[in-house]
């Protein structure tokens, strides 16, 4: 008993040699359950090196075909030999579980039954391609957004926070929001382990520098009310989301966050919208990769650098920051906030000490001089694709009832599939004392 | 062949591959077709896979023997274990028409014991499941 899995154009293949019985099919449920990632709709299964078939592998396809409906997807059965065919029709399933004469024509089956964007979907927003990546935009709001700035960055790299520089945030005005913060009794307490945080839509995640890299999680549902976000540096976004764009990748490979943000500032400029040199972005994303940096230790006063560098200095950055590279989580889910801003665009009508206070170059973020990001998200395992969902309703569903994974601070290389943003164009930048 | 040929595996459903492999040497060997070697195999397969995945509920797997005769045209096996008493004939079958929200996921291995076999009979003899299916040559 043998099982291979693979996805081509989109469609994940389990190609099944050997006996499927009683134990064959409990390891085929294991294998899927590996392979299986949150945008996948549809599962080929290969029978061509299928030897036998039992009732118990007749049910994994019945269990795993209604698993998929709910996704809008299916499961179809390819070169499948005499004996187990009429297992099959013995069994009742072959007018269920369809079956194809060739491994082609399965995966055409599928990509047919799992169309990505939804119908409704594509007749109010029709959708363009550009660059393997296609899009489709839909106009939410016309108030302008705004974000609030607590502290500064420049006060994290240069690891200049002192008690009289924490901010007690109340948990409820912090719909969408990111920096470094903690909870905790109080500020003196709270502060020694300020770490990489975010708030989205009333759910509170954060990374205590206390050594152990483990995520802390507070939802609403918890705050009493008094509840405060003790923070060191934070960016609110005050107003609605002005649009939604829905993008989905042609390739498993997705494309970079960086690539993300040029393509809402070039679609800004070409449509002329104002306001978009600066832009707040919640999302909502399959992955293809999460490349990550985390702050190790709080950037107390006491602790800075003696030399006065930045704690990004490549004197200081591997004391002070944990940098990962290696792509992780591909085909989980993330949610997230993040800021971008767009250095060729016009920025005049910002105040320039603002942008200062919120945007900063990460070493690791090579190749991306023309814009300044900073985003941090949640990751979930397990969470169906369906862009056709609302996103906000969908982001406080997940952070509800997802199964949590991780919360990283995200490199501008981290890749993603599939993704829903709501973009608030950002007229105005007010620093809060 | 007149001698029946004997099994005794764990029950657990590793080992369903070795009773296959068995019953497929001990047919070939008294000369039945493919198909015939196909449809007892299936029987016994469905019936040795409840007494692994339902007769030991504790954990503690038995002991399943399958035995095997070939006379005057007539395949007679018999499985014997010491699980919990069960007699699998009980088992409702499935609604072959039932669409997929409505599928049970259980009855279809006594579905295939029934349509592949002549006769399956069910008895607990002396604390054992004794399971006896016939098969005819030139039958179903």
């Amino acid at each position: 008993m043998d099982i291979h899995t693979e996805r081509r154009n989109g469609v994940l293949i389990a190609g099944v040699a050997g006996r499927l019985d009683g134990y064959g099919a409990g390891r085929l449920e294991e294998a899927i359950a590996g392979a299986l990632q949150d945008d996948d709709r549809s599962i080929a299964i290969d029978c061509e090196r299928m030897t036998y078939l039992s009732s118990a592998g007749i049910r994994i396809f019945i269990a795993l075909k209604k698993r998929l409906k709910e996704r809008g997807g299916t499961v179809v059965l390819a070169r499948v030999g005499d004996y187990p065919r009429k297992v099959l029709e013995m069994a009742g399933v072959h007018t269920v579980i369809l079956s194809y004469p060739t491994l082609d024509a399965a995966v055409d089956a599928c990509s047919a039954s799992g169309d990505s964007l939804s119908v409704l979907h594509e007749i109010e927003n029709p959708s363009r391609v550009r660059d393997g990546v296609r899009y489709s935009i839909e106009t939410t709001s016309r108030d302008p957004g705004r974000l609030r700035v607590t502290g500064s960055i420049q006060d994290v790299l240069f690891a200049r926070i002192d008690e009289a520089a924490i901010h007690a945030l109340r948990f409820s005005d912090t719909g969408y929001s990111l920096g470094l913060g903690a909870l905790g009794e109080n500020a003196a307490d709270a502060m020694t382990l300020l770490g990489e945080m975010i708030t989205l839509h009333g759910s509170m995640v954060w990374l205590p520098t206390d050594g152990h890299d483990t995520p802390d999680f507070l939802n609403a549902m918890q705050d009493t009310g008094d509840v405060r976000i003790y923070s060191g540096f934070n960016v609110t976004l005050d107003g609605p989301f002005a649009e939604t764009i829905t993008i989905e990748t042609e390739s498993d490979e997705g494309i970079t966050l960086a690539d993300l943000y040029r393509l809402i500032f070039s679609l800004a400029a070409e449509r002329r919208r104002d306001h978009a040199g600066v832009v707040a972005v919640a999302i909502w994303a399959v992955t293809a990769g999460i490349c990550s940096s985390g702050i190790k230790r709080a950037p107390l006063r006491d602790a800075a650098p003696a030399n006065e560098r930045s704690i990004m200095d490549p004197q200081h950055i591997q004391d002070w920051i944990a940098v990962d590279e290696e792509p992780k989580y591909r085909g989980d889910t993330m949610v997230g906030f993040g800021i971008g801003v767009n250095l060729a665009g016009d920025l005049s009508a910002y105040d320039p000490g603002a942008i200062g206070a919120l945007s900063y170059h990460h070493p690791a973020n090579r190749g991306s001089a023309d814009q300044y990001l900073h985003n941090h998200a949640v990751i979930f395992r397990g969470i169906p694709w369906d862009g056709s969902l609302d996103l906000e309703r969908q982001i406080r569903r997940i952070v509800t009832d997802g199964e949590f994974l991780d919360m990283r601070h995200l490199l501008d290389s981290t890749r993603v599939r599939k993704a829903k943003l709501g973009v608030a164009y950002i007229a105005e930048i007010v620093r809060e004392a | 062949m007149t001698k029946p040929a004997t099994l005794t595996v764990g029950a657990t459903v590793e080992n369903l591959a070795r009773i296959a492999e068995f019953l497929e040497k001990t047919l070939h060997d008294a000369g039945c077709p493919e198909e015939t070697i196909f449809s007892v195999q299936l029987a016994v397969d469905e019936a040795g896979s409840n007494v692994m995945l339902y007769g030991y509920p504790d954990g503690d797997a038995g002991t399943l023997t399958v035995t095997c005769e070939v006379r005057e045209g007539t395949i007679r096996l018999t499985l014997t274990d010491d699980g919990r008493p069960f007699d699998p004939l009980t088992i409702e079958p499935p609604d072959l028409d039932a669409d997929l929200e409505h599928r049970k996921i259980g009855g279809l291995g006594i579905h295939f014991m029934r349509s592949v076999m002549d006769d399956v009979g069910y008895d607990y003899i002396d604390g054992k499941n004794v399971l006896c299916m016939i098969k005819r040559e030139g039958g179903t």
